[in-house]
C-alpha cells in the first residue's frame, strides 16, 4: 500500500517504545545491570505468586487468569544476584543515574516532568517478576517530536524495571530483572508505516549515548 | 476533599484527573486513571472535586460450618500477615474477622473451621510484657472454648519474645502456633500464604506445645516448626530469617502436600490439661556488655527499681573486671542472669577468673538460653515468686525446652537438616 492508501483507510497508530538503559547498576539495587548466560547460574529457588489487591482494593483480572497460586516458578540466580532481585529485601533508593537519563530524554522530547515522582507497583504474576509486580514510575507527560511527515505527540515516559528473562516454561533468569527501562508512549498520531519508522528512529535517537542494551518497539496501538 | 475522592487537578495549564491519595508530604498526590501516582507542589495548583469516593462495603455471608474439620482459632496481634490497608484512607482496616483471614489466605478454609479475632492491631515492636499475659489468657480461653488449635498471627520483629512468653505461661494440650510474614501481605509474592497454611497444618496436627512456623529457605516449598523458646529472627528481611537456636527444629511442613515430618521429639495432643500462669514482672532489663562499656548502667537499673537483669556477656559469659563490683551491687537486690552474645552455645563461668568472680558475685548462669528467652523467662519467674532462691532454681530448670539437657549438642543453627 502507498502512503495515500493508508490515509484513505484512516490508519492511526501510536507507539510504545521500550529501551534498557546502560547504567552501572539496576534500578532499585546495587547489583550490576549485566546479562548472563544461564549456564553461569549458581543457585535456583522456587516460588508461587498469588493475585493481590491493588492500592484501590481491586484484583487485576489478567492477574487472576494467570493462575491462582498454583504455578511453581523456578528462578535462576547468579553470584551477582542480590536479595532485592530475590524479593527478600526492600528495594533501595531509585538509581539516580537512571532517573537523570530518563529526565534528559523527557526534556529532549519537550515533555513536562512531574514535580514529584512516585514508584508504583504494576501487578504482573506471570512469574517474570519475583515480587509479582513491576516497579514503575511515570516521569513526564505531554511532549512532542517533530518529524518531516508531521508531529507526533509523546504522551508518557515511564522509568521501570525490566522483567526477568524467560528461560523455559515457568523458568526465569534473574540477570535481567531490575535493569532500568524507559517506556515511551505516543498518541495515535502516526498515519503511515513510513511515519512509524521515522518516529521510532527519531525517538530512538534521543537515547543517544545512554543506550547500549536491548531496545524494542513492543507494541503498536491502533 | 478527602482521600478516595475523584478530583481534577490543574497545574501549569495542564489538567489531570484521578483519585486523591494519602501522602506524608505537603504535595498533592493523585492516582491517575492510568494507575500511576504523581505528586504536585501545592503552589499554583487548582483542585476541584469531581466525585465523592465513599467506599462501598460489600456484605458477606457467613461460611458454613464443616463438622469433619477441626476448629482453628486465629488471634491476630497486628502483623502484616493478613492485614488489609485501605489505600483510599491510608488506614489499616479495623475489621478483622474470619472472612478477612480467609480472603487473604483461602487455603485455610480447606484445613479447618476458622474463628478469627483481632486482639491487637500493633506493630510487633510495640508489644509489651503485659500484652503477652493478655495473649496467653486469650489463647487459654480459646482452647477452653473448644479450639483444636490456635494460630497467633504476629509481626516478625518480636515474634520470638512472644513465643517464649506463651511457652512459659501456657501448658497446652493442643498446638499453639505463632506465625508471621517477612514480605507484606499486599504483594503477590508475600510469604504469608505459605507460612499461614503450614502453620495451620501444625495447629491442626497431633502435636502439643507453643511453636513458631516460618519459611525454611528461599523457596516456597517447606516451612520449619520451631520451639517457642528456641526461636530467633536471624535476618532482617529474608523469608527464612527464623532459626531454631540450640535445638533442632521440631518438624518440617511440606506446603504442597500439607504434610508434617517430625525432626525432633515433641509432646502430643491431649497429654495434659490446659493451664495458664500469666503473671509477669515487666520491670526487668537486658544489658549488652561490650569492650570498654561503662558499668554505671547497672547502677542505673538498681537505682530505678529494676527487679531482674539479664547480662549478655562475651564468649562463655564474661564482662570486664571493672563490672564485677557493680554486678555484686545488683545481685544484692535482684537476680542477675548471664547469657552470651555468641548466640549459640552454653554459658560457663567456671573456666576463667572473670567468670569465677561473676559466680562469686551471685550471677546465675543462663546456660544455653537465648538472651531474649532468658529475659522473658526471668520476667515470668519473677511473676511467680520473689524468693531469690526459688528464682535461681527456676531459672536453672528447663521449663519449656529453653535449656538443653544435652549440653554437648553442636550448634544446630546452620547444620544440614535431614
Amino acid at each position: 500500500m502507498k502512503d495515500h492508501d493508508y490515509k484513505r483507510i484512516g490508519l492511526k497508530a501510536g507507539l510504545e517504545i521500550h529501551q534498557q538503559l546502560n547504567t552501572a547498576t539496576k534500578l532499585f539495587c546495587s547489583s550490576p545491570a549485566e546479562l548472563k548466560s544461564t549456564e553461569d547460574a549458581t543457585y535456583e529457588f522456587y516460588r508461587y505468586l498469588r493475585p493481590s489487591k491493588s492500592e484501590l482494593g481491586e484484583i487485576d483480572r489478567a492477574a487472576l487468569e494467570e493462575g491462582i497460586g498454583t504455578r511453581r516458578f523456578t528462578y535462576k540466580a547468579y553470584s551477582t544476584t542480590g536479595l532485592v532481585e530475590n524479593d527478600d529485601e526492600p528495594p533501595m533508593e531509585i538509581n539516580f543515574e537512571a532517573l537523570k537519563v530518563a529526565l534528559q530524554i523527557a526534556l529532549l522530547l519537550q515533555m513536562h516532568p512531574f514535580e514529584q515522582v512516585h514508584t508504583m507497583r504494576k501487578l504482573v504474576i506471570d512469574g517474570s517478576n519475583t515480587s509479582g509486580f513491576q516497579r514503575t514510575a511515570l516521569i513526564a507527560v505531554n511532549g512532542q517530536v517533530s518529524l518531516n511527515s508531521g508531529p507526533v505527540r509523546v504522551d508518557t515516559l515511564c522509568l521501570e524495571e525490566e522483567a526477568a528473562q524467560i528461560v523455559d516454561k515457568d523458568i526465569y533468569s534473574l540477570d535481567r530483572l531490575g535493569i532500568p527501562l524507559v517506556e515511551i508512549g505516543t498518541a495515535p498520531d502516526v498515519r503511515t508505516p513510513r511515519w512509524r519508522r521515522n518516529s521510532r528512529s527519531r525517538l530512538g535517537g534521543y537515547y543517544g549515548p545512554v543506550v547500549s542494551k536491548e531496545g524494542s518497539e513492543r507494541s503498536v496501538k491502533t | 476533599m478527602q482521600h478516595g475522592d475523584r478530583v481534577k487537578v490543574v497545574k501549569n495549564g495542564a489538567e489531570f484527573f484521578g483519585i486523591l491519595m494519602p501522602t506524608t508530604t505537603d504535595f498533592v498526590v493523585i492516582k491517575l486513571d492510568s494507575g500511576y501516582n504523581v505528586g504536585f507542589a501545592p503552589k499554583g495548583l487548582r483542585m476541584t472535586l469531581v466525585e465523592s469516593g465513599a467506599p462501598v462495603v460489600a456484605k458477606r455471608l457467613p461460611r458454613p460450618f464443616r463438622p469433619e474439620l477441626p476448629n482453628l482459632s486465629i488471634i491476630s496481634t497486628g502483623g502484616t500477615i493478613a492485614s488489609k490497608i485501605d489505600y483510599r484512607t491510608g488506614a489499616v482496616t479495623s475489621q478483622f474477622d474470619a472472612e478477612d483471614i480467609i480472603d487473604a489466605i483461602p487455603s485455610l478454609a480447606e484445613l479447618a473451621n476458622i474463628k478469627g479475632a483481632l486482639l491487637y492491631n500493633i506493630l510487633s515492636e510495640n508489644m509489651r510484657a503485659e500484652l503477652w499475659s493478655e495473649l496467653a489468657v486469650r489463647v487459654y480461653d480459646e482452647v477452653r472454648d473448644g479450639a483444636d488449635g490456635v494460630l497467633v498471627t504476629h509481626g516478625t520483629d518480636t515474634l520470638g519474645y512472644s513465643a517464649a512468653a506463651l511457652s512459659f505461661m501456657l501448658q497446652v494440650p493442643v498446638p499453639v502456633v505463632l506465625v508471621g510474614s517477612q514480605r507484606s501481605a499486599d504483594r503477590p509474592s508475600s510469604d504469608n500464604v505459605v507460612n499461614a497454611t503450614c502453620a495451620a497444618v501444625v495447629a491442626t496436627s497431633d502435636l502439643a506445645g507453643v511453636f513458631t512456623v516460618m519459611h525454611e529457605n528461599e523457596s516456597d516449598d517447606t516451612c520449619l516448626v520451631h520451639r517457642g523458646t528456641r526461636t530467633k529472627k536471624m535476618h532482617t528481611s529474608r523469608r527464612d530469617a527464623f532459626r531454631s537456636i540450640g535445638a533442632s527444629p521440631v518438624a518440617r511442613v511440606d506446603y504442597q502436600e500439607r504434610s508434617l515430618r517430625l525432626l525432633a521429639d515433641c509432646r502430643r495432643r491431649g497429654d495434659c490439661e490446659i493451664t495458664v500462669r500469666p503473671k509477669i514482672e515487666p520491670n526487668c532489663a537486658l544489658v549488652k556488655f561490650f569492650p570498654g562499656s561503662n558499668p554505671d548502667v547497672l547502677d542505673y537499673y538498681v537505682a530505678h527499681g529494676c527487679k531482674g537483669l539479664v547480662i549478655e556477656g562475651t564468649g562463655l559469659g564474661h564482662v570486664s573486671k571493672d563490672w564485677i563490683p557493680h554486678v555484686q551491687s545488683a545481685t544484692a537486690v535482684m537476680p542477675v542472669v548471664m547469657t552470651s552474645q555468641c548466640v549459640c552455645g552454653s554459658v560457663c563461668d567456671r573456666v576463667y577468673d572473670t567468670g569465677r568472680d561473676l559466680l562469686k558475685a551471685g550471677v546465675i548462669e543462663g546456660d544455653d538460653m537465648l538472651s531474649e528467652t532468658a529475659l522473658v523467662k526471668l520476667m515470668w519467674v519473677l511473676g511467680q515468686t520473689s524468693d531469690l532462691d526459688k528464682v535461681r532454681a527456676l531459672m536453672k530448670n528447663d521449663v519449656a525446652g529453653e535449656i538443653s539437657t544435652d549440653k554437648s549438642r553442636a550448634w544446630t543453627t546452620f547444620e544440614e537438616l535431614p
